[in-house]
């Protein structure tokens, strides 16, 4: 007997010693408690539960704005459809994609849901929240309505390889195709498996989806991509590596893609996660057509939000106009068809970031000073725009800390 | 002492040791947070890192970080990470990923980390990673992007050479 107990005293000795290697570099400590930056402990860290609107995008399609917010209420979330023919003035009943209280939403401001619309036919992507997985990301998942969003089905996704998550994704559309980008993590012919810029297009309004096409092997991991139509190819702008500056580049009608230019020149050479992309948008003006671009870099010399344009769809670019100040973060632009160009952008203010904007008359020669967009005192950001029949509407996030919600304005 | 008592003791010290040995302090950061950090870590060298759960350069610097641990154990890493309340699992979760070992950490802890940013940084919109690396003379260089490892070997190597000459 006493052999065993100096046997079992032995074992639990050596575990004691095995355990308090735990505390050496190399091993892990797996239990948490929390004290304040003083050392004082205090109560656990406890995140505030935020309830409102977590995901926004918007389209406008044949002059209806087709809106898409992700909602949460408690752990659940959601995404709703609603759609205005009157530039924003008045809104159809809300529409519950999928009509489920809890979708697997995984989605934040910056990297939202999308929505894009051909006349009765709407197509919703996001990625989905899937625990298991890095960074909660998961495939991405789509639902199509075709009866203007009053009843939704789950429908089939753009991409063809499902070995990762699909993230960053936007879509618009033309008269003949729906076009998709999004970034994922495949390997693609002549570059490492790593994060790239991927294509897809549907021509039958989002039911079935082509074979993928890797537009570019290397990119950006964490920067929104930003797709737009000329009504026969897709422009495709996307944060690039080395430099990590904004590239465009083109898919024409044959699914051939070519690589532009950068947008904006900055040659910033950054190894990291900037989590900044830009907005595009063209317009045509007595028959000359121009493509307007904002662009976010954190570059240090060129810090903030820039303005851009081009007169040959994007091979060649103007120099940049600085809009706000070094703070100016996320950005979009929208150009109408009567020569107006308005950009909006989030920088600091007096809470935290706050939306601002500014216009040109001329089709973006000449801007006017920064206006604020959203309410003052409030702490907004990711702002995004759409021209209208007759004019421009904004919409955007508003947070008190605990609730976010959804703001819009005409322009 | 009796057999069964001695069962007691031993089973009692396993218990403790593993509890304190699984135990990882989690500390707010907040505006004010970085002017404290300075304050305690004042003339010493100390690097203070700041990772996101979605940051996978992030992962790969503070896998780099944990290689170096144990070779400069002189120079204190403060890691911060800027997912605002951040749960402890994934905490965790980036401890397993990258091999690194931390008495405590830092989460921020501001509903909106512009606020945090801008007090640590002006020009700071929550680019990742950032490395701000402090000297003994309270000297401070930021490092924006992934830091190179040589460059990193070099600098940790200075500091561990001032303290233990």
């Amino acid at each position: 007997m006493r052999k065993i107990i100096v046997a079992v005293t032995f074992l639990l000795t050596m575990s004691f010693s095995v355990t308090t290697l735990a505390e050496q570099p190399g091993h892990k400590p797996v239990k948490s408690v929390h004290k304040t930056s003083g050392g004082k402990p205090h109560k656990k860290m406890k995140r505030p539960q935020i309830e409102g609107v977590f995901s926004l995008d918007m389209v406008v399609n044949k002059g209806r704005i087709h809106l898409l917010a992700g909602r949460q209420k408690a752990d659940k979330k959601s995404l709703w459809y609603r759609y205005s023919d009157d530039g924003g003035a008045s809104w159809s009943v809300d529409s519950q994609v999928l009509k489920k209280d809890s979708l697997p939403v995984r989605a934040t401001r910056g990297n939202d849901a999308q929505i894009v619309a051909q006349g009765e036919i709407v197509v919703v992507t996001w990625t989905k929240f899937d625990p298991k997985t890095r960074f909660n990301s998961g495939p991405m998942l789509a639902a199509r309505s075709v009866d203007g969003g009053q009843s939704w089905l789950p429908a089939s996704a753009p991409p063809d390889w499902n070995g990762g998550s699909h993230g960053f994704i936007d879509m618009a559309v033309d008269d003949k195709f729906v076009h998709a980008v999004w970034l994922d993590s495949r390997k693609a012919e002549g570059f490492k498996k790593q994060q790239g810029v991927r294509y897809s297009r549907s021509s039958d309004g989002g039911l079935s989806w082509d074979k993928n096409l890797t537009l570019d092997g290397h990119s950006c991991s964490c920067c929104w991509n930003k797709v737009v139509t000329d009504g026969s190819s897709a422009y495709v702008l996307y944060r690039d590596k080395n430099p990590s500056d904004l590239s465009i580049g083109v898919v024409n009608e044959q699914q051939q893609w070519q690589y532009l230019n950068h947008v904006g020149s900055f040659n910033w050479m950054f190894d990291g996660c900037p989590h900044i992309g830009g907005g595009l948008d063209f317009q045509t003006v007595l028959g000359v057509k121009r493509l307007h671009a904002t662009v976010g870099t954190a570059h240090p010399k060129h810090l903030g939000v820039h303005y851009l344009y081009s007169n040959d769809s994007g091979k060649s670019w103007s120099d940049i106009k600085t809009l706000g100040d070094e703070s100016a973060i996320h950005s979009d632009i929208a150009a109408h068809e009567d020569g107006r160009v308005i950009a909006v952008w989030d920088m600091m203010g007096e809470v935290g970031l706050g939306n601002f904007y500014a216009e040109s008359k001329d089709g973006g020669e000449h801007w006017s000073v920064a206006k604020l967009l959203s309410t003052k005192g409030a702490r907004a950001s990711h702002p995004r725009i759409v021209k209208t029949k007759n004019g421009f509407f904004a919409a955007w996030t508003e947070s008190d800390g605990l609730n976010q919600r959804l703001m819009t304005k005409g322009l | 002492m009796g057999p069964f008592k001695l069962i007691l003791l031993a089973v009692f010290l396993f218990i403790s040791v593993v509890s304190k040995a699984n135990t990882i302090e989690i500390r707010p950061f907040v505006k004010g947070s970085f002017a404290e950090l300075k304050q305690e870590y004042s003339n010493q060298p100390f690097v203070l890192i700041f990772w996101s759960e979605s940051c996978s350069y992030c992962m790969k610097e503070l896998a780099m970080f944990a290689k170096l641990q144990g070779k400069y154990p002189d120079v204190p890493l403060v890691v911060v990470a800027t997912d605002p309340f951040l749960d402890e699992s994934e905490v965790k979760g980036m401890l397993e990923r990258t091999g690194l070992s931390l008495q405590k950490t830092w989460v921020f802890a501001e509903q909106f980390p512009e606020r945090i940013y801008a007090d640590v940084h002006k020009r700071w919109r929550g680019e990742l990673p950032v490395t701000h690396f402090f000297d003994q003379d309270n000297r401070e260089v930021r490092h924006l992007g992934i830091v190179k490892q040589k460059a990193l070997e070099n600098w940790l190597a200075a500091q561990q050479q001032l303290i233990n000459p």
